[in-house]
């Protein structure tokens, strides 16, 4: 499961979040009006993860764990609730080279089609 | 008016103009990028000042008018001319409120309606702009979005890219996210919703909404085929090129102090060209010097001091010379005298050239113009500009707009002949207007030259008899060339019908006083169903006035050197007296002559002496001679003019200090012979 609302009352994404991931995060979101994200174990996301994460606005716990998200930039991403042992993200100013790699896998991975 | 709106004003003016000439280039040469980017990086400047005076419209309607362009800019296909016209319209626009500010002080009320309007023409233009390529959405200048601090640390090529995915872009197996994260050395995504994404309570998790702006460390080449797959819309832009991304980083930071430094910066390096050493600096280059007027004033004011020693000094060299005692100190000081008027001459003329500005700040606004109003009156007419790079006083330059639109839209109205009866006289349809500006010696020349149908003297005649302007002796014996100029006078107006553009009877005599204002003359010249020349000859600078010295009944006068025409000596028994006045026959030509210390109130008998001394004079056409007592010496002064009670007294020119210390009364040649 990598999308989950977890003891505390946060919704977490863990691991590789697929496209598919999108719907559920959406239902918890609104069934959970007040409840904040927390990233920290996120790994990589899909695009329509991302996207309900920027309309949902809710305060987000990271850094997360994956290069990529870390260098999201935009009004939704920060600056990160870091709750309390989280190393601060690094700066990003040489291009990154694992962007691809890391990314490169999760299209395959997260497939949707059309109903 | 604070220094700040100051600035704002006068750096706007500059970029309203830059803008102005790129996008009139662009008319031209729709491939032309450098134009395009030139314009789009006013256009963004200009929106930067607005907003740092908070002037929210005018940033508005700029930003739409980017937002035009800039759709332009990612196509590969030229800038349609439909998009350019509302673009010149919107600086058009935003020129007024500039003015409204310059006289106020504060932005000008009712501009939000009218950057509604103007923002409406401009989506309309942009609706009309049939691309098979979907424009981007609007979403700001997405530039803005950038991080400046990791801009600045990355090295070159830098190349930014929008990309708003098609909406069904995830049910094609496409993960925009991972799409750009795969572009060649990317620094930096920026993700954020586009303006018709959902709320949250309502939203289709799997329809894409997304809209990524990804920073690369890659050329705009490496870009443009990384991004080649993309599945929705596309915007790229190089960041290198000067001026666009100093200022788009530093308005990201929300602080007025970096951003006009911005401003400042990408003003010195608007012109690619100024930075890049192998390519020719065009002729054209930005100015780069701006200096306050009054300190240029200050300038002239003082070397007109000077002058006035230099005269002094002159002065004290012709008193020693006859002081026979010493002839060395007057040697000494004569040769001083030399160097010192060689010198406060050279002063003099590099102090008026800062005043100095090329005409083509006032002919750029003409061809747009020209076209508007051809097309109002159903004319076809295209206008051609030479000599655009002549310079004149600046306030000569600016004060010449109202006058030459004023000739303009007469020609056009009057001049140019519809395209039928053009075509029935042997005429091409589309007439041409020739804009043309020449210096001829201290002066500067502005012609505007149709090839219409010339003046109908006959009709002039026939109006100037109904309306009494004029005697019917004194019309019957009128030249041709001389009832032309009627036309300038009060009233006066040819049209039978009164349009829009002209025709109201006021135009012509307002532009021949405006002209004289400026210390110059208007010359018609007009031939039946050739066309019309009408010209403007203006002097380089109003500050310096060429004259020659005369001397009636001890007081000593100045004559506008540009009026005479020669100085003559003649016996008394060639004056002839015709009724209460004379005349003086001079090469067959007959001349008026008039006694100077009569016409100006010196009750002084002549003496018996056998010569008369005679100034020939010309003003416009009329020739006259006027009898002074004594010829004096050419020089050129710093005029004063008449001001408080006497700025009414005829005759009177202005007044400059003479190397003695007394007054010179230079006078208004077309006074006195008027």
């Amino acid at each position: 499961m990598t999308v989950v609302l977890n003891q505390s009352g946060a919704i977490q994404l863990i691991g590789a979040c697929s496209v598919d991931d999108a719907e559920p995060l959406l239902q918890l979101l609104l069934a959970n009006p007040i409840a904040p994200i927390d990233w920290r174990n996120c790994d990589t996301a899909h695009a329509a993860v991302i996207q309900v994460l920027l309309a949902a606005m809710r305060p987000l716990r990271g850094p997360p764990a994956g290069t990529l998200l870390k260098g999201l930039k935009g009004p939704a991403f920060g600056p990160f609730d870091r709750g309390n042992a989280s190393p601060a993200a690094p700066k990003m100013q040489q291009p990154i080279g694992a962007f691809g790699s890391e990314c490169r896998a999760v299209p395959e991975k997260a497939c949707l089609t059309r109903s | 008016m604070n220094e700040f709106m100051e600035q704002f004003l006068l750096e706007s003016r500059e970029l309203v103009a830059q803008a102005i000439d790129d996008l009139l280039a662009l008319g031209q040469n729709p491939a032309d990028r450098d134009r395009l980017n030139g314009a789009l990086r006013a256009f963004h400047t200009l929106k930067g000042g607005a907003g740092i005076v908070d002037f929210a419209a005018m940033a508005r309607l700029l930003h739409a008018a980017e937002d035009v362009l800039a759709a332009g800019r990612s196509s590969e296909a030229s800038i349609p001319p439909d998009v350019l016209d509302p673009c010149l319209a919107c600086l058009d626009l935003t020129s007024r409120w500039l003015d409204a500010m310059q006289a106020r002080g504060e932005t000008p009320i009712g501009a939000e309606l009218d950057a509604n309007d103007m923002i409406a023409r401009l989506h309309a233009s942009r609706d009309d702009d049939e691309h098979a390529q979907a424009s981007l959405p609007e979403a700001g200048d997405w530039l803005d979005r950038l991080d400046a601090s990791a801009l600045e640390a990355i090295g070159r090529p830098r190349t930014a890219l929008r990309y708003v995915p098609d909406q069904d872009a995830f049910f094609q197996a496409h993960d925009p996210l991972a799409f750009v994260a795969a572009l060649p050395n990317v620094i930096s995504i920026d993700a954020c919703l586009t303006g018709s994404a959902a709320a949250l309570e309502i939203m289709n998790p799997f329809s894409c909404h997304l809209d990524l702006v990804v920073v690369m460390a890659a050329s705009g080449e490496d870009v443009r085929a990384a991004a080649a797959g993309a599945l929705g819309v596309t915007e790229i832009r190089e960041l290198d090129p000067p001026g666009g991304v100093a200022v788009t980083t530093v308005l990201g930071e929300h602080s007025a102090a970096p951003a006009v430094e911005a401003i400042e910066r990408s003003l010195m390096t608007t012109d690619p060209a100024s930075v890049q050493a192998d390519l020719p600096l065009p002729a054209h280059s930005p100015a780069a010097l701006r200096v306050a007027m009054s300190r240029i004033d200050t300038l002239v004011k003082l070397t007109g001091e000077l002058i006035v020693l230099k005269n002094a000094l002159g002065h004290s060299a012709r008193l020693s010379q006859n002081d026979t005692t010493s002839g060395a100190l007057a040697a000494s000081l004569r040769q001083q005298h030399a160097q010192f008027e060689r010198l406060a001459t050279e002063l003099q003329t590099a102090v008026l050239r800062i005043r100095v500005l090329p005409l083509r700040s006032v002919f750029r606004r003409f061809p747009k113009l020209v076209k508007e109003i051809s097309a109002s009156v159903g004319k076809s007419v295209r206008l051609v500009s030479e000599g655009d790079d002549t310079e004149a006083d600046a306030m000569i330059v600016e004060a010449l707009f109202e006058p030459l639109l004023h000739i303009l839209r007469n020609a056009i109205d009057h001049g140019i002949e519809d395209p039928h009866s053009r075509e029935a006289a042997g005429k091409p349809a589309m007439g041409t207007v020739v804009l043309r500006a020449r210096r001829d010696a201290d002066s500067v020349v502005v012609d505007v030259r149709d090839d219409g149908g010339g003046v109908d003297v006959a009709r002039v005649r026939a109006v100037a008899a109904e309306r009494q302007i004029a005697g019917p002796g004194v019309l019957a014996a009128m030249a041709d060339a001389e009832a032309a100029n009627l036309i300038f006078l009060p009233g006066f107006s040819t049209a039978s019908a009164i349009t829009e553009l002209s025709g109201r009877g006021v135009g012509m005599d307002t532009v021949k006083t405006n002209i004289e204002r400026l210390g110059g003359r208007v010359v018609l010249e007009t031939r039946d169903r050739v066309g019309t020349c009408i010209s403007l000859v203006l002097p380089f600078s109003l500050m310096k006035t060429a004259i020659m010295t005369v001397e009636v009944a001890g007081q000593v006068c100045g004559l506008p050197l540009d009026t005479i025409v020669e100085t003559t000596s003649v016996h008394r028994d060639r004056v002839i007296q015709i009724g209460s006045g004379h005349a003086v026959v001079l090469r067959n030509r007959t001349l008026p002559l008039i006694d100077l210390a009569h016409a100006l109130g010196f009750r002084q008998e002549r003496s018996a002496s056998t010569e008369a001394r005679i100034v020939v004079m010309s003003v416009e056409t009329q020739m006259a001679g006027l009898e002074v007592d004594r010829l004096g010496e050419r020089m050129d002064v710093m005029l004063t003019p008449m001001d408080g009670l006497l700025a009414g007294v005829r005759g009177i020119a202005g007044t400059s200090l003479l190397g003695d210390g007394r007054v010179l009364i230079v006078l208004n040649a077309e006074e006195l012979l008027g």
